[in-house]
């Protein structure tokens, strides 16, 4: 049987040839993590003594063998389908294929824990914006986790209580604080009473928490919104799911579309809106608005000329002249990302902040040093101070308030030196620091800002102010964020 | 490059298989060469220069030698010898030990209040171990006569350069494939049973050792923060003694397999080692080229069990302790090797080891001692240094309940099969070794298992294999 050696032989080198062959005929892999595929190293005389050089080569050939999907698809089904394993330790798989994102529960893993009381950081961002004579809406709605709970499998028990936690905190203090806004108690009562709000393999909203979150956020925008620009469900979708790709398995969804028929008669001026947000703002205001070919957005339609600003774009400083103009500010932040809440809402507060005044305190010094206590703070030669404020209205106040510390004099950087700032370090004397602290500025005339969340002492948020000597930072000054406008200078 | 990697199984082996086969005979040696210069330097870069160059020099003392001897100058023989063994042995030390020794002198230096002095750490080319031992045994293997010097230094290259061999074995003595290193013919049933081996070797490797190995990994990174529970110590340590055989042997099964594709029978290198009747035994089954090379290298040369039990005791001694040396530069693999040396001193002398051909008794019972063995041995060779060793041992011996998060998070469902069908190898029968069995035995069962290989197993690997490192992000990454 001489042919059985050949068969042999056949399928072994088919089967290896098979990704080269099938690229040569013209197949190309698509990128299947969510990020553009390795780049081929430069291969030259030196670049082929690095040993980088070798790994980047092997890094950009397994990113493009084709077939790469489909044996990735192939292994993860093994575990799901023959061992009811999750392939990826991010992904849960709950009851009837419902999937969850683990890291839902970060905000109680060591490394991803806010540090200051996420609701207090909900409400000083909704009442800071407040203040500064803007219309807002805060909302943090809730993981799939805690509102499509049903399906959900037991991940750690222990994280999911603190989450839980921390979620009902936020959701309760943002109900209960102008400018805040919860939609997960409507979720979870048409949750019960009529179906999922969540898609079954995705992290999103499906049309029903869709249209309950867009219809808060048109009306925020301006009262009847939703109504006049025809907010309606539309026709069934289908919706590759996150969570299903994630595990190497990509799976569709039912969904209906969330769409608008119409553009407002009198739309609202140009950049009077911002909204700040994430991935469930993007699946919600940026989808097709089912008007026409279908390519502008709901935003396009309904709010046309305002802006949308990522968290990540927040962060790097390219939304402040858009938030500056805007009178409307939305900002939405899915429940799991308080740590990121935290780090980037003192941008919202800085930019709030800059033609605010309040009533001025007086500065006291925890250091030893002396300081009039009608005086403005003069930074001494070593250029660290630490101090408290005091505010004009009391040490606590069953309402938050902001202490802005104006900047009234800073001395140039020496010629080659980076430019000169003033900064602050909490330095808590009881609970955590206060959340979105203003702590850095370098603009004289503007201020930074620590917040004093309700019921806090603010002589316990005791202070380390650093500057080059010289640096005179004024009284602090107090503004209760009561939900009016505050003062301005 | 590793034989499971993606670019070594859809474009390297592709295409040196090919290439080789379409080559005239006189050249196909050439494009062996020039592939395992190819695979080498993929991994090691110019060190592929340092390697030549040594076995050019090694090349050069074996026609010195062989000249020597049949002039009669003896003395001169002896001192290429010599020289050989000084350039091969330092350049392992040097690579491989001078960081160690660097270390301990420091230690010792500051434990009596003398300065520190710190040695920059020096890059381990991968095989060194493996091809400085090959290259030993040509030049001492020309000196005994029991190889002629090669003329064409091609002989040599080729020899020490081969890749399905070059970075971890079998070691291969030159008379072993002298006639194929001249020409290179694979034949028909030679590819076929190659291709089978190899598939058998990737299927042991990807399906198996690959996916247990986060189970030992989880275990022996909770020991050194205390927080290893007993029976997770024992879970790990039982994930690790399969994880490294499948690995090995698979390992050796893929480089035998590639070997037979091109015209070359490597020696085995496993032959169920878990199956093993006593710590003798156990060096007759595991790394069974290694085990060779140290007999008829250091310890025939050294006396052997030819002078008494002393001797044979101290000979032992110092074979295990190089052995352990030998897989690593750190006290727990001289630990480990005197610990397998310090069992076959006890067996030698309670009578215990059984003598080839003969029967042992209560053969359940010795095989499972003999494993328990080997695997508290494990731990040692695992661990990353002694603190991490003892924190292990410490878990393993001293009771504690539970099962520590880290571990119980990577049992999944699919490990825990895994790990259940790899130990059935402990109970399978010791006389005969699956990958010679499964490529060339005759017979239906065979044959339909042969088929099952190649047909549904291979490609399931090189599926895991062409998906390994799928790590997506939730958001596009711009």
């Amino acid at each position: 049987m001489r042919h059985r050696p050949l068969l042999t032989i056949g399928w072994f080198l088919g089967l290896l040839c098979l990704p080269a062959v099938a690229w040569l005929l013209g197949v190309r892999q698509p990128d299947v993590e969510n990020r553009a595929k390795a780049a081929f190293p430069e291969l030259n005389r030196s670049s082929l003594q690095a040993k980088e050089t070798f790994a980047a080569l092997d890094a950009a050939i397994l990113d493009r063998l084709p077939g790469r999907d489909r044996a990735i698809t192939l292994r993860n089904r093994i575990a799901v389908d023959l061992f009811r394993d999750s392939p990826n330790p991010d992904v849960a798989i709950g009851d009837d294929g419902w999937l969850y994102f683990v890291p839902g529960l970060q905000s109680c893993v060591p490394g991803t824990q806010p540090a200051a009381d996420p609701a207090d950081a909900a409400e000083i961002v909704a009442r800071t914006l407040l203040a500064s004579g803007r219309r807002t809406m805060v909302i943090e709605p809730a993981d799939k986790l805690f509102t499509h709970a049903r399906d959900a499998p037991e991940i750690d028990a222990a994280r999911e209580r603190c989450a839980r936690h921390d979620q009902d905190a936020v959701e309760a203090r943002l109900r209960a604080s102008p400018g805040g806004v919860e939609i997960d108690s409507t979720l979870r009562r048409i949750e019960q009473d009529e179906g999922p709000t969540f898609l079954r393999s995705d992290s999103h909203w499906n049309w029903r928490g869709r249209l309950v979150f867009l219809r808060r956020l048109l009306n925020t925008a301006r009262p009847g919104l939703a109504d006049e620009a025809g907010l309606h469900v539309g026709g069934p979708i289908r919706q590759r799911g996150d969570l299903s790709a994630l595990q190497g398995i990509p799976r569709d969804d039912d969904d209906r579309a969330v769409v608008v028929r119409r553009t407002p008669r009198h739309p609202l001026p140009a950049g009077d809106v911002v909204v700040v947000g994430d991935s469930q703002v993007e699946r919600s205001l940026l989808a097709s608005a089912g008007v026409g070919d279908g390519s502008a957005s709901i935003r396009d339609v309904a709010l046309p000329g305002q802006e949308y600003c990522s968290w990540p774009a927040l962060q790097q400083s390219t939304c402040d002249d858009l938030i500056r103009k805007a009178r409307t500010v939305i900002v939405e932040s899915v429940g799991r990302n308080l740590l990121q809440f935290e780090q980037q809402c003192p941008r919202l507060v800085a930019l709030s902040i800059e033609d605010m005044r309040g009533r001025p305190g007086s500065w006291e010094r925890v250091d030893g040093g002396s300081q009039a206590p009608d005086a403005p703070l003069a930074l001494p030669a070593g250029g660290d101070v630490r101090v408290r404020a005091v505010p004009a209205d009391g040490d606590v106040r069953a309402t938050p308030r902001l202490l802005l510390f104006p900047l009234r004099a800073l001395p140039p950087a020496p010629a080659g030196q980076p430019p000169a700032k003033v900064t602050f370090v909490q330095q808590p004397q009881a609970g955590p620091p206060a959340p979105c602290a203003w702590t850095e500025q370098a603009v004289v005339g503007q201020s930074l800002a620590l917040p004093v969340p309700a019921g806090r002492r603010a002589s316990d948020l005791v202070v380390q102010l650093s500057g080059p000597p010289g640096t005179v930072v004024g009284r602090p000054e107090v503004v209760v964020l009561d939900g009016r406008r505050a003062a301005r200078r | 490059m590793v034989f499971s990697a993606p670019t070594f199984l859809f474009v390297f082996l592709p295409a040196v298989l090919v290439a080789t086969w379409l080559a005239p005979t006189r050249l196909r040696r050439y494009v062996i060469l020039a592939a395992s210069a190819a695979f080498y330097f993929w991994g090691v870069q110019e060190f592929l220069f340092a390697v030549w160059a040594s076995t050019l020099v090694d090349w050069g003392i074996g026609l010195g030698i062989a000249r020597a001897r049949r002039d009669g100058r003896t003395g001169l023989a002896r001192a290429l010898l010599i020289g050989s063994l000084l350039q091969n042995l330092g350049l392992l030390a040097y690579y491989k030990y001078a960081g160690f020794a660097a270390d301990q002198l420091d230690r010792l230096s500051t434990f009596l209040d003398g300065p520190s002095h710190q040695v920059a750490a020096i890059a381990l080319p991968i095989g060194i171990s493996f091809f400085t031992f090959e290259k030993i045994s040509y030049v001492v293997d020309v000196w005994r006569g029991d190889v002629e010097a090669r003329r064409d230094p091609i002989d040599v290259l080729l020899f020490v350069s081969l890749f399905p061999r070059s970075i971890a074995g079998p070691i291969v003595r030159l008379r072993e494939i002298q006639d194929d290193l001249r020409r290179p013919t694979p034949t028909l049933d030679g590819v076929s049973e190659g291709a089978v081996r190899f598939a058998y070797g990737l299927a042991k490797k990807v399906l198996i050792a690959d996916q247990i190995a986060a189970i030992a990994d989880a275990s022996f990174a909770a020991a050194p923060a205390g927080t290893l529970t007993t029976s997770a110590a024992w879970i790990g340590a039982l994930a690790f003694s399969l994880q490294l055989y499948f690995d090995f042997s698979g390992y050796s099964d893929m480089a035998i397999g590639i070997g037979k594709m091109l015209g070359f029978t490597l020696p085995e290198n496993f032959r169920r080692p878990y199956s093993s009747v006593s710590i003798t035994d156990f060096w007759r089954r595991w790394h069974m080229t290694l085990s060779r090379w140290f007999r008829d290298y250091l310890y025939v040369p050294l006396g052997g069990n030819r002078h008494g039990s002393a001797a044979t005791y101290r000979n032992l001694i110092i074979v295990f302790t190089l052995t352990g040396l030998w897989h690593g530069a750190a006290w727990t693999f001289v630990l480990w090797g005197l610990y397998h040396g310090a069992w076959m001193l006890v067996e030698r002398r309670m009578g215990w080891r059984d003598v080839d051909g003969q029967r042992p008794h209560h053969l359940v019972w010795r095989r499972a001692v003999t494993f328990l063995i080997v695997l508290i041995g494990w731990v040692l060779f695992r661990a990353d240094s002694l603190d991490v060793a003892s924190s292990y041992y410490h878990a393993m011996f001293v009771p504690t309940g539970g099962l520590t998060p880290a571990v119980h998070a990577v049992l999944s469902n699919q490990a825990i099969t895994v790990l259940a069908l790899a130990s059935l190898i402990l109970v399978l029968p010791a006389a005969r070794a699956g990958g010679p069995w499964l490529s060339s035995a005759a017979g239906r069962v065979p044959a339909v298992l042969r088929v099952a290989a190649l047909g549904a197993v291979f490609p399931l690997t090189l599926a895991f294999t062409l998906s390994n490192g799928f790590s997506p992000f939730l958001y596009f990454q711009f």
